[in-house]
């Protein structure tokens, strides 16, 4: 710390300020006396429930999909493999819209794959299942960057010396690699629930916004802000309140 | 269990054969970069050869020929590596459970055999410990009970000495010592104390194959290879029989003992023990007996309570104050004089 | 009050400048000669804030208005009605606001910013667009509510999805839509890309969205008729022009141009 030079502290609360000013802001905007009765409308807590639920989901989804990836990422070598790595982070740099029209031509009724579910008669536009896609397919890339360094980090010394005394593959993956990374199994995991949470372009794009079954609490403030902005705001409040609950308890789960 | 093993490895310049007996433990010694370690991955499964068969016991592990290919884990071949790369997430009790339990044994029967060894290990009382509260000769008394614990058909030991203390390694040696008696081993090392101590034979590889092989006290007594001589610690030069002493290709003479026939004429390797080489100063020499070496000082090296003094191709040690009373430095021209029976002589090739 | 505000765009930043000094020597030359007008020699930007459904009428006419007034660029901002409200209530610099409904208008006029009394200037109604081919048979509002029918509509909380609730009132069917969407555009685009069978939008945007969507008419559109009303800011600098725009929307010829892309008179 004695090392910063001085100037630093400057841009440094600046940056801070930057991010925290817009949250106060809002709070100073909230209606207080009418806050109980805003947030607990049956629109409200119907999007508050449909979020927590799929974003619960989409991060289960999420590790199911994403520690097999960010494994074949980081132990396998086979051509492609870092074009590969470059394509699965796209989510993160595509702006959500986009990425619900990708999904749209993916699923939708006429899409690439769901033009064959259709005839089976399976249906995800419109579901709350097409929230769940929605918010996994901008979710994913979180948890395989995370694992996936850590994977590197960790190396291979133990997965060896596990096998080298007669662990299975399976055995070496489930009581070595994995409790090895599991501060950022844990980590990835709760950083895909946010970002699930907090999902809007992708959802609105692709699945649509009916209560309880596809709008979730970002697209219930966005259409709050039509008729009622006391209650966007109420709303908005509610889920940087989720947000910071989220983080601290990442935090605290997996020291630096 | 026996080993066989030819190999090819072109892309790091190996090309070795080597066996091992039941029960006998080799140790594999040569400079760095010599391919004991290659040797070690291609044994455990962590390397393909381009070209070979490993044979254990009567199981084919790897061989280029037919595609067999054995997984690391279905080898029965353990690995004591240079760090004790204990599961930092298990306990002490873990650690040593984790083969037992991989074999599919009972979590009961794991626990009370990690105990054992626990026992043997004499680290009952760490057992529930984490890797991170133990110094590190705990940590890998921990390893060898881990690996050891595995029943392994074949331990591979890669350099497991060398991250030790010097305090705690003589301990850990002879722990290795008592367990290893019966067992299939390979230990690669360059520290000549772990071949002495824990291999019955000795094999030396230098670039990617193997120079010489044979009983350890052997090949430590009649090296043929510099690195060999080097290990023993002996001068090791060349030069012909001629019934009564070593003549090098300079003409120069060393007297040596050489037991059995070697017939004059024939090419013989000289082992010289640096101590038993006497350096004289021009005043001295008519007082001493015997054919000299005119040498140059090269260099001079503390070597414990000796000094060794270096020459071209002949070592000599002396004492400390002989340095300061013979005025020895680089460059100064000396005779040197081998005792008797400080020398041998054997045959370039070994007789079979 | 205000300054008398400038859109700072790259080539024009140096005129305004250059036109306050000249002001200014103008000023101090014409001292004792009575008013002079100042502003004569300067161009002005005009600027619409208009809701996203006129987009296409508006720039046609206001190519016109440049026409007609040279030394006058005008400019636009189509977003929804509600949001371009809102920003003209946070001061955003809107010489002219159109509205596509008359709750948001009524907004406006509760803050007291319109210069004159909004005028009516062009009314909507409601059609049911059907992907090209019509896959699901639609034919009238009562096939809309039958199983297996994907209908979007708009969210209550939005003007298109208030006249989709006049529309079920009168025509005695209740709805059950598999979205509720945000925008106008949005269900268009659930139409247009086959993954609804049916939705609920405006005519215009049947006709702005051409081959790619097919409309059918219904009688009782009638019971939500649409009317967009259009009024100069009272905030603004030059009301007088915000006022000549107002004109031409309403005049004769403005009305056929909105005429051309599907829009009603009031």
């Amino acid at each position: 710390m004695r090392a910063l030079p001085r100037w630093v502290l400057i841009p440094g609360l600046l940056g801070a300020l930057f991010v925290l000013l817009p949250l106060v802001a809002m709070a100073a905007r909230v209606e207080w006396t009418e806050f109980g009765r805003l947030i607990t409308s049956e629109s409200s807590l119907a999007a508050l429930r449909l979020s927590l639920q799929t974003s619960l989901t989409s991060a289960a989804v999420c590790v199911v999909l994403g520690v097999p990836l960010a494994l074949l990422l980081a132990r396998s070598s086979f051509p492609g493999l870092s074009i590969l790595r470059s394509l699965v982070l796209i989510p993160l740099v595509l702006p959500p819209v986009v990425g619900g029209i990708a999904l749209l031509y993916t699923f939708g009724r006429q899409g690439l794959v769901g033009r064959h579910l259709e005839v089976l008669g399976v249906q995800i536009a419109f579901s709350t299942t097409a929230v769940v896609l929605a918010q996994t397919f901008v979710a994913l890339p979180f948890l395989v960057i995370s694992l996936e360094g850590a994977l590197r980090t960790a190396g291979t010394r133990y997965e060896a010396a596990a096998a080298s005394l007669g662990a299975r593959p399976t055995r070496v993956l489930t009581h070595v690699t994995l409790p090895l990374v599991l501060p950022a199994l844990v980590s990835g995991t709760v950083l895909c629930f946010a970002r699930a949470l907090g999902e809007f372009g992708a959802t609105i794009t692709f699945a649509g916004s009916l209560q309880g079954s596809t709008r979730t609490l970002p697209l219930e403030i966005y259409l709050q802000r039509e008729s009622d902005p006391q209650a966007a705001v109420a709303l908005s409040f509610l889920l940087m309140i989720v947000a910071i609950l989220i983080i601290a308890l990442a935090r605290r789960r997996v020291p630096a | 269990m026996s080993l066989s093993l030819q190999a090819v490895v072109p892309e790091r310049g190996i090309e070795v054969e080597l066996e091992v007996a039941t029960g006998e433990t080799l140790a594999l010694v040569g400079p760095n970069g010599a391919g004991k370690s290659t040797i070690l991955s291609l044994i455990a499964g962590s390397l393909r050869p381009a070209d070979g068969r490993i044979v254990l016991g009567d199981r084919v592990l790897t061989a280029t020929a037919t595609r067999t290919w054995v997984p690391p884990h279905a080898r029965g071949v353990t690995t004591l590596a240079q760090d004790a790369v204990l599961f930092p997430h298990l306990t002490v009790l873990g650690n040593i459970m984790f083969g037992l339990r991989s074999q599919g044994r009972s979590r009961a029967a794991a626990r009370s055999e990690a105990m054992r060894w626990l026992r043997e290990v004499g680290l009952s009382e760490l057992a529930g410990r984490r890797p991170a509260q133990l110094s590190g000769g705990q940590a890998q008394r921990i390893a060898i009970a881990r690996a050891l614990a595995s029943d392994p058909r074949l331990l591979l030991l890669d350099e497991p000495m060398a991250a030790l203390d010097i305090d705690v390694a003589p301990a850990l040696r002879e722990l290795l010592r008592r367990f290893l008696g019966e067992r299939t081993a390979v230990v690669a090392s360059h520290d000549v104390l772990d071949a002495v101590t824990l291999a019955d034979r000795l094999a030396v590889l230098e670039n990617g194959a193997i120079v010489e092989q044979g009983p350890t006290l052997d090949v430590l007594a009649r090296p043929r290879s510099p690195f060999a001589a080097r290990f023993a610690g002996l001068n090791l030069l060349r030069g012909t029989w001629d019934g009564e002493d070593a003549v090098l290709p300079s003409g120069e003479r060393v007297p040596a003992t050489c037991d059995g026939a070697v017939p004059e004429g024939c090419e013989v390797h000289l082992a010289v023990r640096p101590s038993a080489v006497s350096i004289l100063t021009s005043e001295a020499e008519g007082a001493v007996p015997g054919p000299r070496l005119r040498r140059q000082i090269l260099s001079l090296e503390p070597l414990g309570d000796l000094v060794r003094v270096r020459a071209d191709g002949i070592a000599a040690d002396v004492p400390p104050q002989q340095i300061a009373q013979q005025q020895l430095r680089p460059g100064r021209t000396i005779a040197m004089v081998v005792t008797e029976d400080g020398a041998s002589a054997y045959p370039v090739r070994p007789v079979r | 009050m205000r300054a008398p505000r400038h859109r700072a765009r790259p080539g024009h930043l140096v005129r305004p400048a250059a036109a306050a000094l000249l002001g200014l020597l103008v000023t101090v030359g014409a001292s004792g000669c009575g008013t002079g007008d100042v502003d004569a020699a300067e161009s002005s930007t005009l600027v619409v804030y208009a809701a996203a459904s006129l987009q296409e009428p508006f720039e046609e006419l206001g190519e016109q208005f440049e026409a007609a007034h040279e030394d006058v660029e005008v400019e636009f901002d189509f977003a929804g009605s509600s949001t371009l409200v809102e920003q003209i209530q946070q001061g955003a610099p809107a010489d002219v606001f159109a509205s596509a409904d008359e709750p948001n208008m009524d907004t406006l006029v509760d803050a007291d910013l319109q210069a004159a009394d909004p005028v009516p200037f062009a009314t909507n109604t409601l059609m049911i667009a059907v992907p090209t081919g019509n896959p699901a048979d639609v034919t009238d509002l009562a096939s809309l509510t039958h199983d297996g029918v994907n209908l979007v509509v708009c969210a209550k909380a939005v003007p298109c999805g208030a006249a989709t609730g006049r529309v079920e009132e009168s025509a005695g069917v209740e709805f059950a839509p598999v979205s509720e969407e945000q925008s106008v555009t949005d269900v268009l685009n659930k139409v247009t890309t086959g993954e609804a069978d049916a939705g609920l939008v405006y005519v215009t945007d049947v006709k702005k969205a051409g081959d790619e969507v097919e409309g059918i008419d219904f009688p009782e559109s009638d019971s939500a008729v649409n009317t967009y009303p259009i009024t100069a800011i009272s905030d603004s600098a030059q009301q007088e022009l915000g006022q000549e725009f107002v004109d031409l929307v309403t005049s004769e010829s403005g009305q056929r141009v909105l005429d051309g892309y599907g829009f009603g008179r009031p």
